[in-house]
């Protein structure tokens, strides 16, 4: 039982930093190609469209290519890299995550708690499989980011975006009207204070204090990707070509 | 000598004000961690009651193959059955935890060998209904996978903090038992996402 629990905590403790793949920082682009497989014009190009699905529909999508897993478990890796990401609102948890290990032929769209219900795990898989496979397959890995721009497009487009703040199926509105009216008093008390001073509420992760901090940076580099706080909890779809 | 007396009273009012907030910080840092916990096995139970959402449709696809193997479909809905009467709402006793996970890997075998005799039957597997099914299948153990680790890391969190020294005995006084863990039943299990076909 003991030697169970030590064998356990010390199984955890290993998949922090581990011998093989390490969780890269933060992306400061929409796609990021590490694998060199996606020529710079038509680099410029995807990354224009999956900045254009932010701008229309406010769900924050990135990319990267990875040129192999070098031996990683694919979705252990990629919910390490999405829990350290924070790709998507916070609160909306609405983003997600497409990766692909060249040398492997595998790749995974990790989605946001907050997008499960528009992308459901099926819904994840056709794109994968429908969109994106065929062109991997052909070795045309700009296509198939293009093809995967598309699809999540239409699956985007038609859909109102959410105003209100929702989380999977739990917290009530009162809290943070609650918190609201607690920050009107509280200005209206202090008239002197700053009016970009806000209260922060509901912000209590349930793995609290795990994670990196993923929101900062790249702020400098203009018009590049900037994470927006959102949590993923393993939703989404493997594929391989 | 009043003055002494003054200053015996000080540094009781000292000590008491400090031991105080040695007290009051460990509970609380106990409680946050405690809420932490219960909030990462609320999560847990949701990923599992999923799956087992997931498994009426699944058998119902399943049935409408031309004579599908029925052992292994009864399988599935006596393992499903099981895992229903496993249910606490709340953290569960190291002994629960031992039943849930059992009650729970039966149905995980149940599940995999139902999907390795789905492979004698090509037409099945081709229907798009099928396929979507085992997107949300792989899925949902995928996301089992996650709540599970996270869960056992927000234990860890708590164990941790619960054994220094001085919150052991505010989490002795106040009854805060230890957490227990997932156990990995096959080696890597714990991160091993399930294999695909």
């Amino acid at each position: 039982m003991r030697i169970a629990v030590v064998a356990l905590l010390a199984s955890l403790g290993a998949l922090t930093p581990s011998a093989g793949l390490e969780v890269p920082r933060v992306p400061t682009r929409y796609l990021t190609d590490l694998a060199g497989v996606i020529s710079p014009g038509q680099s410029d190009a995807i990354e224009q469209r999956l900045q254009a699905i932010e701008s229309s529909s406010g769900h924050q999508v990135i990319a990267v290519l990875f040129p192999g897993l070098d031996g990683e478990p694919m979705e252990d890796f990629t919910i390490r890299c999405a829990e350290s990401w924070k790709v998507g609102r916070k609160g909306l948890d609405d983003g997600a995550i497409f990766f692909a290990f060249i040398r492997d032929r595998r790749m995974r769209l990790e989605v946001g708690y907050g997008l499960e219900s528009r992308v459901p795990d099926a819904v994840a898989r056709r794109i994968l499989d429908d969109a994106v496979k065929p062109a991997f397959a052909a070795g045309e890995y700009g296509n198939g980011m293009e093809a995967l721009a598309d699809a999540l497009q239409r699956v985007f487009a038609g859909e109102s975006v959410p105003a209100s703040r929702q989380r999977r199926g739990g917290a009530s509105p009162v809290l943070p009207v609650a918190f609201v009216i607690g920050a009107l008093l509280v200005r209206l008390l202090l008239a002197g204070a700053s009016p970009y001073r806000r209260l922060r509420g509901g912000g209590f992760g349930w793995f609290g204090g795990f994670g990196g901090l993923g929101g900062y940076g790249g702020g400098w580099s203009g018009g590049g990707f900037s994470a927006g706080g959102g949590s993923f909890g393993g939703g989404g779809a493997s594929g391989s070509w | 000598m009043k003055r002494n007396l003054l200053g015996c009273g000080l540094v009781v009012i000292v000590a008491v004000v400090v031991v105080g907030g040695v007290v009051m910080a460990s509970y609380n840092r106990l409680v946050a961690l405690d809420e932490a916990v219960k909030s990462a096995w609320g999560q847990v139970e949701n990923v599992y009651q999923r799956r087992a959402d997931l498994i009426p449709n699944l058998v119902e696809t399943v049935k409408g193959a031309r004579d599908f193997e029925k052992s292994t479909l009864t399988a599935v809905v006596e393992a499903r059955a099981k895992v229903a009467q496993v249910n606490f709402g709340t953290v569960p006793t190291p002994e629960q935890l031992q039943k849930f996970q059992s009650a729970q890997d039966g149905l995980s075998s149940a599940l995999s060998r139902l999907l390795v005799v789905v492979e004698r039957y090509p037409e099945l597997k081709a229907t798009q209904n099928f396929l979507d099914l085992q997107a949300q299948l792989e899925g949902t153990e995928n996301r089992i996978a996650v709540e599970r680790r996270r869960f056992n890391e927000s234990a860890q969190a708590f164990n941790t903090a619960r054994r220094r020294f001085p919150t052991v005995f505010i989490a002795n006084l106040f009854g805060f038992a230890e957490k227990p863990y997932f156990k990995a039943t096959t080696p890597g299990a714990e991160t091993a996402p399930p294999v695909k076909f």
